[in-house]
């Protein structure tokens, strides 16, 4: 008979070919020949940066096509984990991210102030990219995971996929899979930029020497902290008790109300006064646990914050004298034991040599108050440090890589939470509602600090850390009190911030599962830190979350009810 | 039809359907104590307006919808059963496609669902993309086709997993009278093989021509079941066909009627269908050479769709040559 096939275009080879691809090697090629053209106009640094641009655009597709080739074996899940991400890939969305950072991040090292300390330069560059990377994978997450689902209920493609040998929860994991992967793909390639963009602008000029052994110290590396105890723990200890006994003997009714607060008041109020040099008191911190043999450097970090009490002065001067282990520090020197003088209200690094700890790996260090007299006042202001991050001893411990490896894999850990939260979120609402709910998790899992201090101080409790049992009586209590005065509004703000403080304790904090932070401070991330973060938030929370999607999926009628 | 011992492939017993809102109440009943049978092999036709409750029922079928009350049995075991799924195909009354994948990568993720490996999906694909004529373009997104080719497409996506039940829910619509046609004779040809097809349609005339049994729906009941001779034929009435009758040939016949005193209440010409001669037509221009920008004309039913070819028929003998559709539309013309 005939030919019958009409074509309607040329017959083509390649299986895959989405519109979006098409554009991309023009756009490489034009920018490495840019980048070309820059290096030899003399402008490396612009060159860098948008070589860099098309190397990240390059790295993401052939990660992309990974990620497909490696979702293409015959399984449910896997099936609809590749769809997620081809679905992903034809809406463009990832790709308009990945032009958003592609574009950014190579051109944020050339915005910033050359006359800046490098240091803080690059720490603001980590901060800056890994947040805003952090940030906008967090946004793509949302949308791509109540996308997807609410998408296919809307457009009742989910009854395609539903009808074939896919159980609801496959389907579920499935979503999430995709979205975690690609995730993945889109963070290792991000990462990677900016690892590259960090090293990139490390090797700059610097503004002294200073300043170099600042990045090399404090900024490409990866530092333990010891925080101090103190030195006569036992007196300390038994001086606490025996105040807070005589707290329980002098006003037994308000120590019987909240047993631990006062207890936990009394403890920080001796600590604080520990942390706080008088002109006539000399305070030592016990640092211990430094082990000489495993230091990886010759030299350790005094990192403090001190404040003088002199309200009023801007940037006011401390002055004090230091002792490492009985010895002054820096050594006399013709007679004069030298002293430290430093703005105050502002982090200082000292280094100080290992050979000062002792063989027990222990590090006394004494600091005395050596303070001027302010005109008008008798008695120099007194010195103070924060308990906490204010006086720290750290140590070189790890890797700048390892470390910002650990660090992505704790953003991944956010991310894989995220579109469990947003993937059980779409399994009962429709989109805007869903991308709300999400949102809201999200937030509250970022602020969920901030948040927990808003609720107290609305509804006039401390809720502090104190235990479940006596959080449930102490608000208990709280609202028997307010009924009993018929203060109902009071009551019902109590009320209300009883559902506000479970949701609350249903989300995961991401400060307290930080990484960022961590990085551009040259903090160590511990391993067990870092997988534990993982575990918790990659693992445990989506296994509940994909859960409880699935309950409510299983028992939604996926119709949209014509009749009337 | 027969020789398969007579298994009963779908199963309902007094299935309703409530669909409740928000605070539970009871909002719609879209389907009421409906019992259904159909048998291994058989073409059953779904019938009813829109929103007499074919759909929900369908979905119910499906495990989409849990009915409220009654009981489902879909080849013997619950619709949500997953070892169901894998031998049934479904074909929404609209395709519900992803817009950004390609015709080829549509067909390959249903086949993933169904854990066919990588070359079981290719070869598959392969037959079914050529037998709805998409092959020429199977690379573009399907967002890009037109409702018909979206049918086609979602039609292949029914039958990539050989089911033994193919549930087609308006499986002509949007297609043009070639694709309907083609798409007709493909239920025949997969209901020779020993298929089981419920098919759900408005367009009667498709019913009428595929269908073993009907089921007439209206306001979620069953208001009429039976084979369709059982339910069309008109005892009161008799018609003769023959060669054009010179008058005096029929006056005779009318002499004859009369003796009996039965008179004559029609004598017509018998019209051909328009389906038929537009069909012709298609036919012969394809024959001819002329370009058209839609699908293709279709090939051969796909080998690995079960059953016994040989039972094909008209459909079976050409699914032989590389013409096949147009030789049996041709032949299928001449039977007209």
């Amino acid at each position: 008979m005939t030919e019958l096939v009409t074509n309607l275009a040329p017959a083509s080879t390649s299986s895959t070919r989405a519109a979006w691809r098409q554009p991309l090697p023009l756009a490489v090629t034009a920018a490495m020949i840019g980048a070309g053209g820059l290096w030899l106009a003399g402008r490396p640094l612009a060159a860098t940066a948008i070589g860099g641009a098309a190397g990240l655009a390059v790295a993401f597709v052939a990660g992309l096509r990974l990620l497909r080739w490696a979702l293409g074996g015959g399984n449910e899940v896997s099936g609809v984990a590749g769809a997620v991400v081809d679905e992903a890939l034809g809406s463009r969305m990832p790709v308009i991210f990945m032009v958003l950072l592609a574009v950014g991040l190579p051109i944020l090292p050339l915005v910033l102030d050359a006359t800046e300390r490098l240091e803080y330069r690059l720490q603001f560059f980590l901060t800056w990219s890994l947040s805003a990377a952090a940030f906008l994978l967090a946004m793509v997450t949302i949308v791509l995971a109540c996308g997807s689902v609410c998408g296919d209920i809307d457009s009742q493609r989910i009854h395609m996929t539903l009808s074939k040998p896919v159980e609801r929860w496959q389907y579920l994991l499935g979503k999430w899979l995709g979205i975690v992967l690609l995730d993945g793909v889109l963070l290792a390639i991000i990462g990677a930029g900016i690892l590259l963009g960090a090293r990139a602008l490390g090797r700059l000029p610097t503004v002294d020497a200073a300043d170099r052994r600042a990045v090399d110290e404090q900024v490409f590396t990866a530092r333990s902290s010891v925080r101090p105890e103190h030195p006569e723990a036992a007196a300390f200890e038994a001086a606490i008790a025996a105040q807070v006994e005589q707290i329980r003997q002098d006003e037994p009714a308000a120590f019987a109300a909240d047993p631990a607060g006062v207890g936990r008041r009394i403890r920080s109020e001796r600590v604080l006064e520990w942390h706080t040099i008088t002109a006539d008191v000399v305070s030592s911190f016990l640092f211990t646990g430094l082990d000489r043999e495993r230091l990886a450097a010759d030299v350790i970090q005094l990192r403090l914050k001190p404040f003088a009490d002199n309200v009023g002065v801007d940037r006011a001067e401390v002055r004090f004298a230091l002792w490492l282990n009985g010895r002054p520090f820096p050594p006399i020197r013709d007679g004069r034991h030298e002293e430290f003088v430093l703005p105050s209200l502002m982090f200082h690094t000292i280094d100080l040599p290992a050979s000062a700890i002792d063989s027990s790996g222990a590090l006394r260090v004494t600091i005395a108050n050596r303070n001027l007299v302010p005109p008008g006042e008798t008695q120099p202001t007194n010195i103070a440090f924060s308990p906490g991050k204010g006086l720290e001893i750290l140590y070189r411990s790890g890797s700048f890589t390892g470390n910002f490896l650990r660090g992505l894999l704790v953003g991944w850990a956010k991310l894989a939470m995220l579109a469990a939260a947003a993937l059980a979120a779409a399994s009962c609402l429709a989109f805007p509602t869903a991308v709300l709910a999400s949102l809201m998790v999200y937030v509250s899992a970022v602020a969920k600090g901030f948040l927990a201090n808003a609720i107290d101080i609305y509804t006039g409790t401390d809720g502090g850390q104190a235990t479940l049992a006596s959080m449930v009586r102490l608000r208990m209590g709280l609202l028997l009190e307010r009924i009993n005065r018929f203060e109902w509004w009071e009551a019902a703000k109590t009320l209300t911030s009883w559902a506000a403080e479970g949701f609350l304790a249903l989300v995961p904090s991401f400060g307290t599962h930080d990484g960022i932070t961590e990085v551009a401070t040259g903090r160590l991330l511990p391993v067990t830190q870092a997988f534990g973060s993982a575990g918790i938030l990659g693992i445990a929370y989506p296994v509940a979350l994909v859960a409880l999607g699935w309950a409510l999926l299983e028992r939604r009628d996926l119709v949209n009810v014509s009749g009337s | 039809m027969d020789g398969n011992g007579g298994a009963v492939d779908i199963a309902c017993i007094g299935v309703t359907k409530t669909f409740r809102d928000f605070w539970m109440r009871p909002r719609v009943r879209a389907v009421e104590g409906v019992d259904l049978e159909v048998r291994r092999g058989e073409v059953f036709g779904l019938l009813g307006p829109n929103g007499s409750g074919k759909s929900t029922t369908i979905k119910m079928l499906l495990g989409l919808l849990q009915p409220t009350r009654g009981r489902i049995a879909i080849l013997g075991k619950r619709p949500k059963d997953v070892e169901t799924k894998r031998r049934v195909g479904y074909l929404p009354e609209e395709s519900y496609l992803y817009r950004f994948l390609t015709g080829r990568e549509t067909l390959d993720y249903y086949g993933r669902l169904f854990r066919l490996d990588r070359r079981a999906r290719r070869e598959r694909i392969d037959m079914l993309l050529e037998m709805v004529g998409l092959a020429a373009v199977q690379d573009r997104p399907v967002g890009e086709y037109s409702k018909g080719m979206q049918r086609r497409i979602g039609l292949a996506q029914s039958l990539i997993n050989d089911p033994q039940l193919l549930i087609l829910d308006e499986p002509t619509s949007g297609m043009d009278p070639v694709g309907a046609h083609q798409i007709k004779e493909l239920i025949a040809t997969l209901a020779r093989r020993g298929k089981t097809v419920l098919l759900c349609s408005h367009l009667l005339g498709d019913v009428e021509d595929l269908c073993d049994r009907v089921a007439i729906m209206y306001g979620g009941m069953i208001r009429a079941a039976g084979t369709c001779a059982e339910l069309l034929t008109r005892r009161q009435a008799t018609i003769l066909e023959a060669p054009t009758l010179p008058p005096a040939v029929l006056d005779e016949v009318r002499g004859v009627l009369a003796r009996h005193d039965i008179s004559l209440t029609r004598v017509d010409h018998p019209r051909r269908s328009l389906e038929s001669l537009f069909l012709e037509i298609v036919a012969t221009a394809r024959a001819e050479g002329v370009g058209t920008a839609g699908a293709g004309a279709g090939g051969p039913v796909a080998e690995f769709l079960g059953g016994d070819p040989a039972h094909d028929g008209a459909a079976g003998q050409a699914a032989a040559g590389a013409d096949a559709v147009d030789a049996s539309l041709l032949e299928s013309l001449t039977r007209r």
